[in-house]
């Protein structure tokens, strides 16, 4: 996958990959939008995708969203990709098995560098309990 | 247009030129250099009656509108497209869903009124000093609230959503859109679109201004409108963050058009689902909530018009700049009312609008409509004339010649529609089809779900079916394309229903806030509803379903790299 050609959704599928079995917020969403806008925002990353330019955030409430990243994490959810195995779906982590066919997805060096790039921030803003 | 918004938004400015070059080219006694209409003497309210919400009175600009061809053409636009094929009561009209929604638009603001009383004093003397008599102001909010109602779905054409899908592919509406959604600050589409210029020509204005001339008698109050305040609310804003409410009635998850269109639907289609309006009348309420705009599209937006507001910095209330707003919502109290119009609506999905007939018969007209339109741009035929067609168009266009298409792979099409001669599924996988690679059914899924790979997977499928499908049967044709159109083949992904904002609009109480997540486990409903009801079908003609099953197994194979296929079923196996 070329930095270029990385989608929202290839990037979303990556960032599961890096935080592996770890519990993710799924019931609240804003923990991911708000990351999803600070990296569109900033400036200090030395390349980006081009998607993260064209993400179109909303402006309708106390925070911005995107409304193409809100329909993804839930088509994540009912293709079956993720599992809530708690009650209360307050957490969620990804499926073994689709975990290893992204995995298995062959990386370019830029786009490696950019999902380690951001991938210390993902884990303290997504991760349930992380900070 | 405003000479602003058409320097700032050169798109939106072509798009409502070409809707007011159309107006006053098809309609020239309504929109022309000497339009007579309205041609009578206006009274001040005449009385319509629905089927669905009685007796309602529609005011003399209300029926200026009602009564010209904006509106007027919905009449001959079904609500839930060739539904009827399924449910042969489902005749109903985005005509008399308009209407519906501008009653169901005025009780909400009126039970607004009702609850919040002090609440609407305090806004109207922050928003509308000038005004002497704050029932003034109020007045005002609830016509615009109403034109904007009847204005929402104007944009329709040929079977609603069915064309919808295709003239939303016109470069022109898809910059357009996107500028509207800049504007806006709100993800927008090419029918909002559509339905935003029209409300912004000339035409419009002119009509409205001729209606008062007209009256019976003249007005006793001040009824002054500002039309611009009517655009916005069409697509969900005001030109005052205070009022943000007003623009929620018309376009939210909770909003005008899904109270009258789901039991609209659902009573026409004979389908026995409800849910208590009253009840939500009762519990919905005024939010105080920060609207965020740290990229400053707010701004712009209310600049656009002339109006500065007052922005707030980062402060506990939101971490970006930001304005203060009311958002409409509805108290804990609505719980049971939520639950039924989140159930309704995905019984209306599972029912209606996904039903395995229903999507074979606007598949089949989708191509047809698909190659009209590439008929017309091989003829050199540009944007603006594909806009004004399909506003033009209507339901009556299919008994037309307008889809008389001489190719001879489709030409059964249009004669197969009318005579509902559909195709049938051929095979059909769902998220809980029995597959010995789990995960890659899973991620297959998943895949389709990005808005880049949706049209690349289904022409990849597409294409390993047709290259089966041609081993089989020689005599389909020569390529991959002629061999799916005489077969009636086609992959069917549609898009599963969303409630994606819901948390914005519920819950809370004096006592406790709660998201509306607290409550109800929205998404495990939705994985429960698709999981068990969603259906990626593979449609084809009777009398090649065999072959066509044969080849779609062998297209997972090839597509899905699932070494043992997938045990897809025919049809007869779906829960609907």
């Amino acid at each position: 996958m070329n930095l270029e050609d990385m989608s929202l959704g290839d990037f979303v599928e990556q960032i599961l990959v890096t935080l592996g079995e770890e519990g993710m917020h799924f019931k609240d969403e804003r923990p991911w939008h708000e990351f999803l806008y600070r990296l569109k925002k900033n400036p200090t990353l030395a390349e980006k995708p081009s998607f993260l330019g064209n993400l179109f955030f909303e402006w309708n409430g106390p925070y911005p969203r995107s409304q193409e990243l809100s329909e993804f994490l839930h088509g994540l959810h009912w293709t079956g990709c993720l599992s809530a195995p708690n009650a209360s779906y307050d957490t969620f982590t990804t499926k073994p098995e689709v975990r290893a066919i992204w995995q298995g997805v062959p990386m370019e060096p830029r786009a490696r560098a950019f999902l380690d790039a951001v991938s210390e921030e993902a884990r303290r803003e997504l991760v349930i309990n992380a900070r | 247009m405003h000479a602003d918004l058409a320097k700032n938004y050169p798109k939106l400015a072509e798009v409502t030129g070409a809707l007011e070059e159309l107006l006053k080219r098809e309609y020239p006694s309504y929109f022309g250099p000497a339009a007579t209409h309205p041609f009578f003497p206006l009274k001040r309210s005449k009385v319509i009656h629905d089927s669905l919400w009685g007796t309602n009175a529609f005011t003399w600009r209300e029926m200026a509108l009602i009564d010209s061809p904006i509106l007027q053409r919905l009449h001959n636009i079904h609500q839930t497209g060739l539904a009827y094929y399924v449910y042969p009561c489902a005749h109903h009209t985005r005509f008399e869903h308009s209407l519906g929604v501008c009653v169901m638009a005025s009780r909400v603001f009126d039970a607004l009124q009702r609850q919040e009383s002090e609440r609407f004093l305090e806004i109207a003397a922050a928003v509308a000093p000038e005004k002497k008599k704050p029932h003034e102001a109020f007045a005002q909010w609830r016509t615009e609230l109403r034109l904007a109602a009847l204005f929402h779905d104007a944009g329709h054409s040929m079977h609603s959503h069915t064309s919808e899908l295709e003239y939303s592919k016109i470069p022109l509406l898809q910059d357009a859109a996107k500028e509207l959604s800049r504007f806006v600050g709100v993800p927008k589409g090419a029918g909002e679109v559509i339905s935003f210029c029209l409300s912004r020509t000339s035409c419009v204005r002119d009509l409205l201004r001729r209606a008062q001339t007209k009256l019976r008698e003249p007005l006793e109050t001040d009824e002054t409108i500002d039309l611009d305040n009517v655009s916005l609310l069409i697509v969900g804003r005001t030109k005052h963050p205070e009022l943000q409410f007003l623009g929620d009635i018309i376009s939210s998850d909770l909003d005008a058009d899904k109270l009258d269109y789901l039991l609209r639907d659902a009573v026409a289609a004979g389908l026995p689902l409800r849910y208590d309006l009253e009840r939500y009348l009762y519990t919905v309420r005024l939010a105080p909530t920060p609207l965020a705009d740290d990229e400053g599209m707010l701004q712009e937006m209310y600049r656009a018009f002339g109006v500065e507001r007052d922005r707030q910095d980062p402060d506990e209330d939101s971490p970006y700049p930001h304005y203060r707003g009311n958002i409409l919502q509805l108290s804990r109290q609505a719980a049971s009312t939520i639950e039924q119009i989140i159930i309704c609506k995905f019984m209306l999905f599972s029912y209606i609008y996904h039903h395995k007939k229903v999507r074979a018969a606007e598949g089949m007209l989708t191509r047809l409509i698909q190659r009209r339109v590439a008929r017309w741009r091989r003829g050199g035929k540009g944007d603006v004339f594909l806009i004004q067609q399909f506003l033009l168009m209507t339901d009556q266009s299919l008994e037309s010649s307008l889809l008389n298409l001489p190719e001879p792979d489709i030409a059964e099409y249009k004669n197969r529609v009318a005579t509902r001669l559909l195709p049938r599924v051929a095979f059909n996988f769902t998220p809980r089809t029995m597959c010995p690679e789990e995960g890659k059914l899973s991620n297959f899924l998943s895949q389709l779900q990005k808005p880049e790979r949706i049209k690349s997977l289904s022409e990849a499928f597409e294409k390993a079916l047709a290259q089966h499908l041609l081993s089989l049967r020689p005599d389909l044709g020569t390529t991959s394309k002629a061999a799916l159109a005489r077969a009636g083949v086609w992959f069917d992904a549609p898009k599963p229903p969303k409630f994606d904002k819901l948390e914005r609009l519920f819950y809370g109480s004096e006592e406790s806030e709660l998201a509306v997540t607290e409550v109800f486990p929205i998404s495990s409903w939705i994985q429960a509803y698709i999981t068990y009801r969603y259906n990626i079908r593979v449609f084809a003609f009777s009398e090649y379903l065999n072959e066509v099953k044969q080849s779609a197994i062998h297209a997972c194979k090839v597509v899905l790299e699932i070494e043992d296929g997938l045990a897809g079923g025919a049809g007869g196996r779906e829960a609907t």
